[in-house]
């Protein structure tokens, strides 16, 4: 899948194209040198912190926020007051409101018109797609939270668009509705649609996307495909034997790179330990360190996440 | 003009069910309500002994128990009581968009963010030309049941051109509030604004300068300053007009060019 998918985007036109972008509000430095690009039919995660900067390089590519200096490009034409290409673009920006005195029905006429649609099928389509046709005689100010979601979500997909920007497109959803719409921009991405979504949510982004970029204090401190992110997370041996000191020396001179932590545990973190830890136990055993628990740890994507942020503040 | 058409619909779709609309008619039916209660105060000599400071008030303005006299209480409470009430149907139709969290949703569309402006603008207009015809119908009734002494053909004609007239000024008078709701992203902006206006119209008015400033040549022109309607000149209205004007203008550049990071 990955051969497949890497070569795809070999052939691939970018339907989004930034050229460092730099914002400042005051001094805070909220995009600082941000150049990405995301190829069609591909799902960009953008990952970071509250705060971080993603919602500013959302709203920059959407032409509501104008970058101090860099470029933007969608579908190849540059981003400027004249760009003419909005029905390509379906979006959803940090929470989504609606018109709290109209109906779901009415919200969604309200954008029929503004995006001067011309196939009422359309908000049908959309309703049953989001399951909100119950709702659809409902004011919008009486929806759940998850509703609400859905019901910003219906407004980005009404008119089909083949590039969706969304921001915390999760958030709200019960585990159910986070499934529904992560299978939905499966979907979309397997029949062409480019999406670029951000979250703080690492593990829900690491589903869906097929590259990663970190973003935290304005910069892109790293991008990674789906895969190479797995590849580096962090494996280490935990060892605690009854006489740690003794387990050391031995494990030094078996040419082992490790250390005792505040717990009393032995760190081993060569690649061989994590893969072979059987060995490991064995010349323990062997030289009469006896065992009192060993395990191989994981790191988490969040904890990867907030890795590679502490480091890069270092 | 197809698409200035849907934006329209758009933008009057979002005010359905809106308690907002009500609201508005209600509080401006307030006027020809009171100028028929001065109308009967005033035909009854018993109840006119009764009300106290309220007679006062009523025999300054020299009222009389006829249709001119309440025509011309129905206009003066659209060049006073306009500029409150389009004000806050300015403020509410601009402003609402920030207060609802809506804004963003109107900034990455085909139609264009002038074209929204412009849509927003004309159902101001008509909402409050909507106003405006209300009250003339519910005084025409009111006058009708009060049965007021007839006016002459000539003079109804006159009153009916100060009247819209009136209208036209307050609706113009209105039109820079837009900027003010977008600039400060809501209803309080806007709001204070023209409370401000309302606070400055009645102290540049007592000072003799009240043709000069945009707000209170509405009120003027509608009578409600008496003679002081005969210092309006050509001035005062391109005054108003060049207001108007730049108030349209500075909206629709700072809608379309600051950056929108609410």
């Amino acid at each position: 899948m990955c051969l497949f998918f890497t070569q795809r985007l070999k052939n691939q036109v970018q339907i989004i194209q930034t050229h460092s972008l730099y914002k400042h509000f005051g001094d805070t430095v909220a995009a600082h040198d941000i150049s990405i690009h995301v190829n069609q039919g591909e799902i960009y995660g953008f990952l970071g912190l509250n705060g971080a900067g993603k919602t500013t390089l959302i709203r920059m590519l959407l032409g509501m926020i104008r970058p101090d200096s860099g470029t933007i490009q969608l579908f190849g034409q540059e981003l400027h007051r004249r760009f003419d290409k909005w029905n390509e673009v379906g979006y959803l920006v940090e929470t989504p409101y609606s018109y709290p005195q109209l109906t779901v029905l009415e919200n969604l006429r309200v954008y029929y018109q503004l995006r001067q649609l011309k196939n009422q099928g359309l908000i049908d389509l959309v309703l049953e797609q989001l399951k909100l046709d119950k709702y659809r005689n409902i004011q919008a100010k009486a929806l759940s939270l998850g509703n609400q979601q859905r019901l910003g979500l219906a407004k980005a997909l009404l008119h089909r668009p083949p590039l969706l920007i969304l921001d915390e497109p999760t958030n709200g959803l019960d585990p159910e509705g986070i499934v529904e719409v992560r299978n939905l921009l499966l979907d979309l991405a397997q029949s062409g649609s480019t999406i670029l979504l951000s979250s703080h949510i690492l593990s829900e982004i690491s589903k869906v996307a097929h590259r990663i970029g970190i973003v935290h204090g304005g910069t892109l401190i790293q991008e990674m495909t789906a895969q190479e992110l797995s590849g580096q997370l962090m494996r280490k041996l935990l060892v605690q034997t009854t006489d740690n000191a003794h387990a050391l020396q031995l494990l030094h001179a078996a040419g082992y790179s490790a250390h005792e932590n505040q717990d009393a545990e032995i760190e081993i973190s060569n690649p061989d330990a994590t893969r072979y830890p059987e060995r490991v136990a064995a010349l323990l055993m062997d030289s009469g360190a006896a065992l009192r628990k060993l395990y191989v740890f994981s790191e988490d994507l969040e904890m990867y996440f907030l890795r590679t942020i502490r480091n890069t503040a270092q | 003009m197809n698409t200035l058409i849907r934006t329209v619909r758009a933008e009057m779709l979002k005010n359905r069910h809106s308690s907002i609309v009500k609201t508005t008619f209600i509080a401006f039916a307030l006027a020809p309500l009171m100028g028929g209660v001065f109308m009967m105060i005033m035909r009854s000599p018993q109840a006119l002994a009764r009300s106290g400071g309220l007679s006062a008030k009523m025999q300054a303005m020299q009222l009389t128990v006829d249709w001119n006299a309440y025509f011309q209480i129905l206009t003066q409470a659209v060049g006073v009581g306009g500029v409150l009430i389009f004000g806050f149907v300015a403020s509410w139709t601009f402003g609402r968009e920030y207060a609802e969290g809506t804004a963003k949703d109107l900034m990455a569309l085909p139609t264009s963010r002038r074209k929204i402006i412009q849509a927003k603008f004309v159902v101001y207009a008509l909402w409050c030309l909507a106003l405006a015809a209300s009250n003339l119908l519910i005084g025409f009734l009111i006058g009708s049941a009060l049965q007021l002494a007839p006016m002459a053909a000539p003079v109804a004609q006159t009153q009916f051109m100060y009247y819209a007239g009136t209208t036209l000024l307050t609706i113009l008078s209105g039109i820079p509030i837009a900027f003010f709701a977008i600039w400060g992203k809501g209803y309080l902006a806007p709001l204070g604004f023209v409370a401000l206006t309302l606070v400055f119209s009645q102290i540049i008015a007592a000072t003799g300068f009240g043709a000069y400033f945009p707000w209170a040549i509405p009120g003027l022109f509608s009578g409600a300053g008496g003679e002081y309607r005969d210092q309006l000149t050509m001035t005062s209205y391109s005054i108003l007009m060049i207001t108007s004007i730049l108030g349209y203008f500075s909206s629709i550049v700072y809608w379309e060019r600051s950056d929108h990071s609410k």
